[in-house]
């Protein structure tokens, strides 16, 4: 089972409820053909850097998730087949999971370490 | 010839110097630094990237134009 991502985008005008159909869609094709979804991401309405379909805006989604080979061309031509996302890229995910998880820790631990002063004696007012 | 080797010994990959493995397509500001106000990918002998640092660079450049986070050029847009 190899690590991918994947992104889409969807036109901005579709409503939240819309979307997150999509999104469903998504997830339930990778979870029902064995997959597991590691993280999704919602990164909203952004401004394109060029016009796709005479839009400025897009609404931006990010799946990372384990699955077999043979799933990224099922998710692939779900979204050639769907109006609505006008644009999406799958890669082999370079993230090291293990590397992300072990900075997570440290950065907790340290934050654990810090102690912050009472609020009175921070502010000079 | 002489000053033209010169140039690239001066030159240290900065990449390599901070150890850096992968580039995230997905980080259009760090992306962005490599990349001409035109939107043109900033050529290796500017940069001093090594040939590893400058192709995992531009895929990652090319990635991030697919799903529009950079442009292909930057006067279409702006």
């Amino acid at each position: 089972m190899r690590l991918y991502e994947t992104t889409f985008i969807t036109d901005a005008q579709f409503s939240e409820s819309e979307i997150e159909t999509e999104i469903k869609k998504v997830e339930e094709l990778i979870t029902s053909n064995g997959g597991e979804i590691v993280e999704t991401q919602r990164w909203g309405i952004r401004r394109l850097a060029y016009e796709i379909k005479h839009k400025r805006q897009g609404f931006y989604t990010h799946f990372l998730y384990r699955a077999s080979p043979s799933m990224p061309p099922l998710i692939e031509n779900a979204f050639k087949l769907n109006e609505r996302v006008v644009r999406f890229l799958t890669v082999v995910s370079e993230i090291d999971l293990e590397a992300r998880r072990e900075q997570a820790e440290a950065l907790a631990a340290a934050a654990a370490q810090i102690t912050i002063p009472p609020a009175q004696s921070m502010d000079r007012g | 010839m002489i000053e033209g080797f010169d140039r690239r010994r001066r030159k240290p990959c900065r990449l390599c110097e901070n150890k850096v493995t992968t580039i995230d397509y997905k980080d259009d500001k760090l992306l962005r630094r490599f990349m001409l106000e035109r939107g043109k990918i900033v050529p290796r002998r500017v940069t001093g990237n090594c040939a590893k640092h400058q192709r995992l660079l531009t895929t990652a450049i090319k990635r991030a134009r697919h799903i529009a986070l950079l442009p292909y050029t930057a006067d279409t847009f702006r």
